[in-house]
């Protein structure tokens, strides 16, 4: 009769029989040792299947995957060059530190891997906030001692760089100056990794980012795509029971850690991306000579969470610097003509808008200081070009260090000195 | 408690070990209503006392119907569960933001689903059937600890008899129930998550939706639409498996939510292999109640629209999911209108059978875009830009997006076709006992893996 369900159309009938007592439906067979062929086979390959994988995932690296394994994240600190004090080394290796000191003028350098990474280090290179801080502290540390703090993350996300700022902020840290490197990659990625997500979840951060960003309301994006990622991240208190549930889960997550399948899942995960990425580019005849077309969709986000970030310096009276990021000067170029062009009119309207210190950097490292050379290591057929794209060598960065702090030297000088509200 | 997690699945087996050592039907309906109840405490204390509250005053109500079962008691009692809906299900939705002025209101989870089981009972008992529960077979009618969340919506004469003697799990059971709750966790953890958050960290559905730019070409809104769909798929027919699953472990049958929907050929079929527990509710409690009030083909019509918009405003209190029951419900509408005019009409042929698939499949992807839109500005221009075709001409979503839908798409039809060759090839069959440990042990190992809480970055610039 029904005109939505017409083949099920006898189920009404089937009503009148309810409540009738009917025999329970339960066939109880005897069970023979076929039966347990599919689940004892199942529970061998599991188990061959886990060990396999979890054994192949203790030295992957997510960092390093679809790198050629010659840059070098970490901070060199046996320079030679240049004759560096001992107090300048120190000084240098303190950028990676988490919080700055009281009393001094604050510098954030954020940024991407381009700010981190150095490419076929031999160990006694800096990075350019290494150089920074040490330039910083030859020429105005006497009188205004500098601190340069590095806020960046290799394949960083404009918001993921808002919520670094933003905890510094939501801490009590005063920043006197901070100094962004921006790529067209900054405006392509959007999701927040593992560590920004505890980062938010610590000390109410998420909260305090989702009250900055109620409060932007003009920014739609921003508004609809941050807001619920924040409000998914639990920063409101546990009622006593869920809290109890919450530990209980954790604590049998611990226990089932001792299965390496369990315990490796994270980077199991990763792998499986990288793989499948991979196959992708293996199957489309993908190249890695230039970088995909950022989705407009991303970019119009991520343009609006810079200017979020803008707004929130602006708001804590901070200098904020913008540079465009040095692009490697080889062929057709590694980002696409749009990307560039687009990434460039944004800074230029929030460069005007916010009457921001802006510097194009785009053309400072000439060819030599960029991935340039043969990977014997791992292609022993590639010709001379380039095997990364992105990435400078320690050169490059002293060059970039350099050309930053002769750029930005009056706004350091002229930056309030820190000082913690929380001390206060 | 998350059911993907690893203490659910300590918290069934001890529970299923619990309840196979008691004896006497009484006493495991006992220990099956503190586990429910205990599982739902787990969501909150103060959920569960409405749970109990809500299952206790509608047990009274059941009771005073079959003893007066005047239309007058009827109404009374649904305006009470609909008030009880609407307070805790739809006040806190309208809240929003302002919830801080609200503090008192909580949100019972799978309220919508026990309320629609007690408006049931309490519709059958009005009708004359003979359901007799005693309050305890109520209470665990009600708050059945794997349907309670989400569903599927059970009938109580459909359980009565199974709590009125609940069996002891046979082997058949088990491998049953431990397909299902594979299959499920498969579905849910993996597929559904994947089309979510995309291969890397936000380049998924999620992403699609929440951007409000104002920029989607045709291309990004038919892929949305129909990556939401398979998104929204895998999650609620994988929940449904695992909990049916779950259930199944204790001997207890509860009736299939899905059955391959997207194969269906019209939007009729496609509504009785959907939700088909909300679907077969809405229908025998609103259409055929609304349909015998009079006699006409336009009221039948009627009929329809104002179920499926009923079946809309289920979901939530938003002007979205109205339009989107009344847009299922035009959709109904216009296929009876075709049929109508088709009739007489003997030819099945395959193509008529492949537009009818096509169109459906279409229109109720379409119909995706308003249901998770969040508004119907959103939705508007979503929708505007599929009849555009100027906006095809530019994709706005990460390319892996549309490489992810396609491929899982493709992957749901073959394996509907493969499944359907399989049946037929008894040599192919042969080739199960390689197989089919194969396939559960590569779904066990992915569900695993996929359970991670997050997916971790990948520095890929590809």
């Amino acid at each position: 009769v029904s005109p939505v369900v017409s083949d099920r159309s006898d189920r009404l009938d089937r009503r009148s029989r309810l409540g009738r007592p009917q025999p329970a439906v339960c066939v109880l067979r005897k069970h023979n040792s076929r039966d347990l062929y599919t689940p004892v086979f199942t529970l061998v390959l599991v188990i061959g299947l886990g060990h396999w994988l979890s054994h192949g995932a203790v030295s992957f690296n997510p960092l390093k995957a679809a790198q050629n394994g010659r840059i070098s994240f970490q901070s060199r600190l046996s320079y030679s060059g240049e004759n560096l004090t001992e107090r300048e080394m120190s000084l240098a290796k303190d950028v990676d530190e988490s919080n700055f000191p009281q009393g001094s003028t604050n510098v954030l350098y954020l940024g991407d891997s381009q700010v981190l990474g150095i490419f076929d280090s031999h160990g006694s290179e800096l990075t350019s906030p290494q150089w920074l801080q040490v330039l910083c502290s030859r020429d105005v540390q006497e009188s205004r001692p500098v601190r340069v703090r590095v806020g960046a993350l290799p394949g960083a996300g404009m918001a993921e760089l808002l919520a670094e700022a933003s905890a510094r902020y939501h801490a009590g840290e005063r920043i006197g100056v901070i100094v962004l490197s921006l790529l067209p990659d900054e405006l392509h990625n959007i999701g927040f990794r593992p560590d920004v997500v505890k980062l938010l979840r610590a000390n109410g951060n998420a909260r305090y980012l989702h009250k900055v960003v109620s409060q932007n309301e003009d920014l739609r994006d921003v508004e609809s795509t941050l807001s619920p990622a924040l409000l998914a991240t639990p920063s409101v208190p546990l009622s006593s029971t869920k809290r109890w549930v919450t530990s209980t889960e954790d604590k049998v997550d611990d226990l089932a850690d001792h299965w390496p399948l369990f315990r490796y899942r994270d980077k199991l995960r990763s792998e499986f991306s990288v793989a499948v990425i991979r196959l992708r580019n293996w199957m489309f005849r993908i190249e890695r000579q230039q970088a995909p077309p950022v989705p407009q969709n991303s970019f119009a986000y991520s343009s609006e969470v810079l200017e979020l970030l803008i707004r929130v310096a602006r708001s804590h009276h901070t200098d904020f610097i913008i540079y465009e990021g040095p692009l490697l000067p080889w062929g057709m170029g590694y980002y696409s003509d749009e990307d560039l062009t687009r990434t460039k009119r944004v800074l230029d309207r929030l460069c005007k808008q916010y009457n921001l210190h802006c510097f194009d950097y785009r053309n400072l490292i000439p060819l030599a200081e960029w991935g340039d050379r043969l990977d014997r290591g791992s292609r022993s057929d590639v010709s001379a070009e380039p095997v990364d794209f992105v990435h400078l060598s320690g050169e490059g960065h002293r060059l970039l260090g350099q050309r930053l702090f002769h750029d930005i030297r009056t706004q350091i000088v002229e930056a309030e000195v820190g000082q913690s509200d929380v001390a206060r | 408690m998350s059911l993907s997690g690893p203490l659910f699945y300590i918290f069934v087996t001890l529970v299923w070990l619990a309840v196979r050592a008691m004896h006497g039907n009484t006493l495991k309906a006992i220990g099956l209503l503190g586990a429910s109840y205990l599982f739902y405490a787990t969501f909150g204390v103060k959920s569960l006392c409405c749970l109990v509250l809500c299952s206790l005053g509608n047990y009274a109500l059941g009771a005073l119907l079959r003893r007066n079962p005047s239309a007058t008691l009827l109404t009374v009692c649904a305006f009470l569960n609909c008030v009880l809906l609407a307070a805790f299900k739809f006040l806190p939705e309208r809240a929003g933001s302002h919830v801080g002025a609200l503090p008192v209101l909580i949100h019972p989870v799978g309220i919508s689903f026990w309320t629609f089981q007690s408006l049931s009972y309490l519709f059958d008992i009005y009708r004359g059937e003979e359901l007799d529960p005693s309050l305890l077979e109520f209470c665990l009618y009600l708050s059945f600890w794997p349907t309670v969340l989400s569903g599927p919506i059970t009938r109580l004469g459909d359980m009565l008899p199974q709590f009125r003697k609940i069996p002891r799990a046979g082997f058949d059971d088990l491998a049953a129930g431990v397909r299902l709750v594979v299959l499920g966790l498969f579905m849910k953890v993996v597929l559904a998550q994947l089309m979510a958050a995309g291969i890397r960290q936000g380049e998924g559905v999620d992403f699609g939706f929440d951007a409000a730019s104002p920029i989607w070409g045709g291309l990004d809104t038919w892929s949305l639409a129909v990556g939401y769909g398979m998104q929204l798929y895998f999650d609620f027919a994988g929940y449904s498996y695992l909990v049916i699953g779950v259930a199944r472990l204790f001997g207890i049958k509860v009736p299939d939510n899905f059955d391959r929907p997207y194969v269906a050929s019209d939007p009729s079929s496609f509504w009785t292999k959907w939700h088909m527990s909300l679907s077969f509710w809405i229908r025998d409690y609103v259409f055929l109640n609304l349909a015998r009030l009079r006699q006409s083909t336009a009221w039948l019509y009627v009929c329809l629209v104002i179920s499926m918009a009923i079946f809309g405003i289920w979901h939530g209190a938003t002007w979205n999911y109205v339009v989107w029951g009344i847009y299922s419900g035009l959709i109904l509408v216009i296929h009876r209108l075709i049929q109508r005019a088709r009739r007489g009409e003997r030819t099945n042929s395959w193509y008529r059978q492949a537009l009818g698939w096509s169109t459906t499949f279409a229109f109720i992807s379409l119909g995706w875009v308003i249901f998770r839109s969040h508004d119907m500005r959103q939705a508007g221009r979503m929708l505007f830009s599929v009849l555009s075709p100027h906006s095809y001409l530019h994709l706005s979503l990460p390319y892996d997006y549309y490489l992810l839908t396609f491929v899982v798409t493709a992957g749901y039809f073959l394996q509907a076709i493969f499944r359907a060759m399989v049946s037929r090839q008894p040599r192919v069959a042969r080739l199960n006992a390689i197989l089919v440990p194969m396939y559960y042990a590569i779904a066990i190992v992915s569900i695993t893996v996929f359970s991670a809480k997050q997916s971790p970055f990948v520095y890929f610039r590809f």
